[in-house]
């Protein structure tokens, strides 16, 4: 489809990318207030918000970097449902009292609501598989580090005085592993009915 | 059928394109036919390239984390000093429709005028816990557009609250609409000349209230020196197109 669907807003992506300053700020002048005041409304505060408004910043920015992020709607409307979702789930941890939620009616077209959602689901598994590369014995941790650090898988076999054959043999067998791991987890099951 | 090893390991040699074109046809068969398999190279796909983003060092991503941060920071800071309660959206919103409105206007008369931009603003000055009955009653008296009421509150609040740079651009506004446009126009040129966030808002009201004078010309000079990075950026050049 090219880039026939993309949204202007796919700037602000491109902003995060690049590290570009003058839109980051503009992000902070347009978007961010509004998340700020939502999560003050919600039983939370300045510095909490700020939390929240960089972690989906930073997710946006995985996402982008790694599975080429192509906005379709406006900016404002998917930042906002991540940082809103993002903070309700925060509360639910957190709290074991029912929140109330002060909310504004606002109307959420689908293509809004399905890019939040992918976003969503990307950054949940982000935080699952990390969960589960901790699972991993210290051997996998280890030649996975070297593996995703060192230039190449020689110098992987060096540092760790094996031979190559061996490190490549090991690195897709913890991978396979990591893989096992994630497919026969709940939140693996749970994450694939959304 | 291949064991668990075997498959790992055509799993990443299918992954750094290493396989002969036989082999990459015969595994790319396979998966069209097994849906098992596919989904367990779709998440072995993308743990390695979560690992990649994770475990490699990424400048990029520091300095955006930096970055981040001291924008936080930075927002955050402006806060404490109380300057800003700002809610930018609600400018979003009404300018859009405003903007709506205007090309609508623009399409049948050649001059523009100040009601064709002009933004009748819902303001939303009191926060929870607010007890200044000089700020509710002045917000309340400016949302009913009764300004002669609102100013009168302003300046109460404005007894207390000198530097407060929210209050003093709403004032502004409320004399604007009661075309006390010398006293406006010295406090949006004093706010534009400032640092806070109303600082290009104040600059767009000033150009407004130049327009309503039927002042084009330093109008135009007012809207000229609005930045491309301000919000009221496109408006203003908007406007400046008709003038």
């Amino acid at each position: 489809m090219g880039d026939a669907g993309l949204h202007l807003d796919q700037k602000y992506i491109v902003a995060l990318l690049k590290n570009d300053s003058l839109l980051l700020n503009e992000i902070y002048q347009k978007f961010v207030p509004k998340v700020v005041n939502y999560i003050k409304k919600n039983s939370g505060d300045e510095a909490r918000a700020h939390d929240v408004v960089q972690d989906v910043l930073m997710t946006i920015y995985d996402q982008a970097k790694t599975k080429d992020l192509k906005l379709t709607c406006p900016f404002d409307s998917y930042f906002f449902l991540l940082c809103k979702r993002k903070w309700l789930n925060e509360l639910k941890k957190t709290s074991n009292k029912g929140v109330t939620i002060n909310e504004e009616i606002v109307s959420v077209s689908e293509d809004e609501q399905a890019q939040a959602d992918a976003t969503f689901v990307f950054s949940e598994k982000q935080q699952l598989f990390d969960a589960m590369f901790e699972r991993l014995g210290d051997k996998c941790k280890e030649l996975l580090k070297h593996s995703f650090t060192l230039k190449s898988m020689e110098e992987v076999a060096k540092k760790l005085e094996v031979s190559y054959a061996y490190a490549r043999k090991k690195k897709s067998l913890c991978i396979g592993k990591l893989t096992q791991l994630v497919q026969t987890s709940e939140a693996y099951q749970l994450l694939k009915t959304l | 059928m291949m064991n668990e090893e075997e498959k790992y390991e055509l799993f990443d040699s299918y992954l750094q394109k290493e396989l002969s074109e036989q082999d990459r046809l015969n595994f790319e068969s396979q998966l069209a036919a097994d849906a098992n398999l596919r989904e367990e190279l779709e998440v072995f796909t993308a743990i390695t390239g979560h690992l990649e983003g994770k475990l490699a060092i990424d400048p990029q991503r520091q300095a955006l984390l930096d970055s981040l941060t001291s924008l936080s920071q930075q927002a955050q800071e402006q806060k404490e000093t109380k300057v800003i309660r700002f809610k930018p959206w609600k400018f979003a919103v009404a300018a859009s429709i405003v903007l709506l409105a205007g090309v609508f206007v623009f399409n049948q008369f050649s001059n523009p005028s100040y009601n064709d931009f002009y933004e009748p603003q819902t303001i939303s000055l009191v926060e929870r816990g607010d007890t200044d009955e000089n700020l509710i009653a002045a917000e309340k008296a400016f949302n009913a557009k009764d300004y002669e009421e609102a100013l009168r509150n302003f300046d109460k609040v404005l007894v207390t609250e000198e530097g407060n740079t929210e209050i003093q651009f709403y004032k502004g506004i409320a004399l604007l609409e009661l075309d006390k446009f010398q006293e406006a126009e010295a406090l949006f040129e004093v706010i534009s000349k400032g640092n806070s966030i109303f600082k290009h808002q104040a600059q767009w009201q000033w150009a407004l209230s130049k327009l309503k004078q039927k002042d084009y010309e330093a109008c135009k000079k007012l809207l000229q020196d609005i930045p491309a990075d301000a919000e009221v950026y496109e408006k203003a050049q908007k406007l400046l197109r008709k003038l």
